[in-house]
């Protein structure tokens, strides 16, 4: 299981004996927990007619980790798989309903900042989050430009268009 | 629901001239396109019933 997370993967080397990757990882694995627990605990509540206010509470802690800078590549680790978790955020509720809509927002702009790969893609499923607001009619203007500006950064390395390789 | 017809059908994708690989490779990223159809049902569902209501 370790030679598989290793292989696939270009993380950083730990240093000095302390291992701040490690850390790192275990912050984000904590915050997925969080994040799937919060969205889990929505939809019963929704299920019982109460407001959807989990996700939102946490949605200031879920914004500033995936603003970290430093952790930009253990947070699109495909292994961790924070974005399942995100994905969780953005999924419409058992109702069909939209989540909050600063929840939409704040994630859609997160998410344009991370460097995601096919990898990522793959084990989190988000794409898939992307192509329904796209074709809901429900999400706000704004958001449905930024689920088709993220599906267009998302699919260039993947459908490798001839344009791809200009760099 | 205009917008996405032909976007994500692997016949477009054909038509745009992508190998296999690419094609497998966007499906197992963004899906079919129908993922979350259950909740798009749901949501024209709660469209209609509400200008039903509004008619009244």
């Amino acid at each position: 299981d370790e030679a598989v997370r290793k292989q696939g993967t270009s993380r950083r080397r730990k240093k000095d004996g302390i291992d701040l990757e490690q850390m790192a990882d275990a912050e984000i694995e904590d915050m997925r927990r969080r994040m799937t627990d919060a969205a889990k605990a929505d939809n019963e509540g929704r299920d019982r007619g109460e407001p959807a206010q989990h996700k939102l509470k946490l949605l200031p802690e879920v914004v500033a980790l995936l603003n970290k800078n430093t952790l930009k590549d253990s947070l699109v680790d495909p292994d961790i798989n924070l974005l399942q978790a995100v994905r969780f955020f953005l999924e419409p509720l058992n109702d069909g309903s939209l989540p909050a809509y600063n929840i939409q927002r704040e994630l859609f702009t997160a998410l344009a900042k991370l460097p995601i790969t096919k990898d990522g893609l793959v084990a989190s499923g988000i794409g898939k989050v992307i192509m329904f607001y796209m074709k809901s009619k429900r999400p706000e203007l704004n958001i449905k430009r930024q689920a088709e500006r993220l599906f267009n950064d998302w699919t260039r390395p993947i459908l490798r268009r001839t344009d791809d390789y200009r760099k | 629901r205009p917008g996405l017809t032909g976007l994500a059908g692997v016949s477009g994708l054909q038509a745009a001239g992508l190998d296999e690989a690419a094609e497998e490779d966007f499906r197992a990223a963004f899906g079919d396109g129908t993922e979350y159809d259950w909740a798009i049902d749901l949501q024209i569902e709660a469209d209609e019933r509400e200008q039903g209501e509004g008619q009244e």
